[in-house]
């Protein structure tokens, strides 16, 4: 078995270790593989050593039970970071009128120093960083709370750049933890700042950032890119969030485009600009399920999949909703859902057929 | 979470800082660009929640919003702005907001153009304009159409609105956020109406030990101010308190 890089893959060894044993077992009960009792009894003590072995340096669940507990663990944690952040904000707020303005400065700016210092002595303590990510957490909530009170203090004109030391910010302390929240935290900042400079540099005021949905189509574009030029050895969940966050972000663009065509910077007419994005949005979508049925990537897949159904939808509800009585708009939405099905249940099939010989 | 990254987010934390502390220390530094005083009725003492103990002062203004012979941001001025304000016979549905733009706007204080304007709007709705219970200004709220502060001119940089208008005293240069959009009026003639709809920044924070003083103040009630300010601005437009007083004579 090739040596896992992380606890992914890891975490991937002993479910094919699992589905192994489950399916051997199965086999010997129909009599296609008999295995005489020394070779199981050595199989047998071959896999429970390994499986320590994965479970000692990559802290994997090796049993159902120990995996939702883990999952159980994770959702806490990033519960229980949310609530110190809360807790942080508002203490702060609480109590900062009643210091003068020297230390509110010394406090802003040691405090996210501080959960960044303990995370680094957690992270060293832990093998799976349940408490080192909770501190992530209330690091860059506590970096964020750093700024815009500082802001606030001192009276600063509001400005997009701080969104960028946030997105920085979180992205190294993703990096750090690996953390997939922390990461898409990151991420939405960065895409924030590159929509909202884009703005700026446009014209508008950078806070009217939504008004100029294009400017979000190149930044999440990129999101979705990175993964092809930045190699993720070991963090191999970390694509999936580029993707996602990317994803969302051009296809949410799209969605207003289709409808508000004078948010549109092209110069063009009214109806060229929405037929344009309507094709777009139609083409975006069946382009990511098709990337993400041939690289097997399911969460693309699901992902194109809502959005393709949801401008469909809206299309059918703004052609049709005002005219066509709401039985037959209903039915022919039910039909439409059941040929979707038969199409994908054929490119399944053939699927199916290009990979048996 | 190894030892390079702690220290690349310790150093983007402090580099953050340095940037915004140095940026302060810069809009202070040498003699202010502005200095004027204001009462109460200009900046108004925004009620906090129980769990925010700072306080905050917020510059209010008129007139809110008002067609293009009311206030000085027409179609022309609009344009000069940066707005793309189609010909208004022309223009479609799609053409009739435009995303608002940062600019500087000169407010004149307790002048002749917000007399002149309140006297046209009490005249139009059948007012007595030297009432002092007439409201000019029915969108904004009642206390905000007291304040001193009146937009007369609008440029994309300060300068010019420094030379227009060189009494410090008198008139105040800010930064703020121009919204534009098409009207109609009663008879149905569109035209490019442009306002001041924010500040920036929106809320002026009030230091110790100046908000003690401000502290035991509970919501305004009258027309009377019951505190006065001066505030300063810096090289970067952003202001400060350096002087705070109570109008029943009682100081720091």
């Amino acid at each position: 078995m090739s040596e896992p890089t992380g606890k992914r893959e890891a975490q991937k060894s002993v479910e094919r270790i699992h589905a192994f044993r489950e399916e051997l077992g199965q086999l010997t009960r129909e009599g296609v593989l008999e295995l005489t009792a020394e070779q199981q009894s050595r199989l047998d003590r071959h896999l429970d050593r390994t499986l320590a072995e994965l479970a000692g340096r990559f802290d994997v669940d090796i049993s159902v039970s120990q995996k939702q507990i883990s999952l159980g663990m994770r959702i806490l944690s990033a519960l229980g970071g949310l609530a110190f952040c809360a807790a942080v904000f508002l203490f702060f707020y609480r109590y900062w009128g009643l210091i003068s303005t020297p230390p509110q400065v010394v406090i802003l700016f040691l405090t996210p120093i501080a959960a960044v210092i303990a995370m680094y002595f957690t992270a060293r303590r832990e093998k799976t960083p349940y408490y080192t990510a909770l501190l992530g957490l209330v690091a860059f909530a506590c970096f964020i709370m750093n700024l815009v009170v500082l802001g606030s203090i001192f009276n600063i004109t509001p400005s997009q750049n701080a969104c960028l030391a946030w997105g920085v910010f979180a992205l190294i302390l993703a990096y750090g933890c690996r953390f997939r929240l922390l990461l898409a935290a990151g991420l939405v900042s960065l895409l924030i700042y590159s929509a909202a400079s884009l703005t700026a540099l446009s014209g508008p005021y950078w806070a009217f950032c939504a008004s100029r949905p294009e400017f979000f189509l190149v930044p999440g574009l990129a999101a979705v890119l990175t993964p092809l030029v930045v190699h993720h050895r070991k963090a191999s969940d970390f694509p999936f969030i580029y993707r996602l966050v990317g994803l969302v972000a051009v296809f949410a663009a799209l969605e207003v485009l289709m409808h508000q065509s004078r948010l549109s910077v092209l110069p063009l007419g009214k109806k060229t600009i929405e037929g344009v994005y309507q094709v777009t949005a139609f083409a975006a979508s069946g382009a990511a399920i098709w990337l993400g049925i041939r690289n097997q990537m399911l969460g693309i897949v699901n992902l194109g999949s809502a959005f393709f159904a949801l401008y469909l939808f809206d299309r059918l509800v703004t052609w049709w909703w005002d005219w066509m009585p709401k039985y037959l708009f209903f039915l022919i939405i039910g039909l439409i859902a059941v040929g979707l099905l038969a199409v994908f249940r054929r490119i399944r099939s053939r699927t199916l057929q290009v990979q048996q010989p | 979470m190894n030892r390079t990254g702690v220290m690349l987010a310790i150093a983007l934390i402090v580099i953050s800082n340095a940037f915004v502390l140095i940026g302060v220390r810069s809009n202070r530094t040498g003699a202010a660009v502005q200095a004027i005083e204001l009462t109460e009725n200009e900046l108004s003492l925004q009620s906090q929640p129980e769990d925010n103990s700072g306080i905050g002062l917020r510059i209010t203004w008129l007139p809110r919003r008002g067609s293009a012979h009311e206030t000085p941001l027409g179609r022309e001025k609009l344009q000069e702005l940066g707005f793309d304000c189609a010909d208004p016979s022309g223009s479609d549905e799609s053409e009739r907001w435009l995303p608002p733009r940062q600019a500087f706007v000169a407010f004149e204080y307790q002048g002749p153009a917000r007399a002149r304007w309140m006297k046209e709007r009490a005249t139009k709705a059948g007012l007595d304009p030297a009432d002092p219970t007439t409201i000019p200004d029915p969108r904004a709220p009642v206390f905000e159409n007291w304040t001193g502060l009146f937009c007369v001119d609008a440029a994309r940089d300060p300068d010019t609105l420094l030379r227009r208008y060189p009494d410090r005293e008198r008139y105040l240069i800010v930064r703020a956020v121009i919204s534009a959009a098409l009207t109609a009026d009663r008879t149905t003639l569109r035209t490019w109406e442009g306002w001041v709809s924010e500040i920036l920044p929106a809320e002026i924070h009030v230091p110790l030990p100046f908000a003690r003083l401000l502290g035991g103040l509970g919501p305004k009630t009258g027309q009377q101010p019951r505190f006065k300010v001066r505030l300063l601005y810096g090289h970067r437009f952003e202001p400060w308190i350096s002087d705070l007083k109570l109008l029943d004579g009682k100081t720091q």
